[in-house]
């Protein structure tokens, strides 16, 4: 496999679309090289894709907003997009009451350490209905307005 | 003379193409300590700084999405 700034990436073609679900694996604490046993869905926000300097490799990172199914009520609404209808969870490739927490936003390269693959054969797990995309259009707006709100302050 | 609606089960909707939902428990918060232990290790393993990694990831081309 490839490797890409100490990463093992996945090939380009096999990195999702905006609003898809991944898997995401965090490391251990104690030994960043090792991927950890704690796992969480991640929301798909943007997509780059670069060339490798050194090798000429492309490869693709992502803008990941991490998903939890523990309840969010003492944050702000348009901190959390909330997937909770049974369809709605279906498509997405989840199984239970998920909070993404837009306030908690990370850059991560499409690679083998980060994004385990399922028994699906991908670490993709589903896609976002277009209700909840345009209800995250909605959200961005929002905050986008507050920030420049709170720039002009 | 009335016209009918077909049968419902003679309709033929296309199944959407997912994968069942995969079992997992994600219910731990996602804090600080989660960006942290993330952040260190692409530290850890590109041998770069977080300034000069987050420079580095944020030259490619934007090519789905806004950034957040």
């Amino acid at each position: 496999m490839p490797v890409v700034l100490g990463h093992n990436i996945y090939d380009i073609a096999s990195s999702p679309e905006i609003y898809d679900i991944v898997w995401v694996n965090f490391p251990y604490d104690e030994a960043p090289y090792e991927p950890g046993p704690d796992r969480h869905p991640g929301l798909v926000l943007s997509k780059s894709v670069f060339k490798d300097k050194n090798t000429e490799l492309n490869y693709a990172s992502l803008q990941i907003a991490y998903g939890t199914s523990q309840p969010q009520n003492d944050r702000l609404p348009w901190e959390v997009l909330r997937v909770h209808n049974y369809v709605a969870l279906d498509r997405c490739g989840l199984c239970r009451d998920t909070s993404f927490i837009l306030s908690r936003v990370q850059r991560l390269l499409w690679c083998e350490e980060y994004f385990p693959i399922s028994e699906h054969g991908t670490p993709i797990l589903g896609k976002l209905p277009h209700a909840q995309i345009l209800a995250l259009k909605t959200l961005k707006e929002v905050r986008d307005a507050l920030k420049k709100k709170s720039s002009n302050d | 003379m009335t016209k009918k609606p077909k049968p419902r089960s003679d309709l033929m909707f296309q199944e959407a193409n997912l994968p069942n939902p995969v079992e997992f428990d994600y219910s731990k918060d996602i804090t600080d300590k989660h960006f942290d232990i993330m952040n260190k290790a692409m530290m850890y393993r590109s041998g770069l700084s977080k300034e000069e990694l987050e420079e580095a990831l944020a030259e490619g081309i934007l090519v789905g999405g806004e950034i957040w």
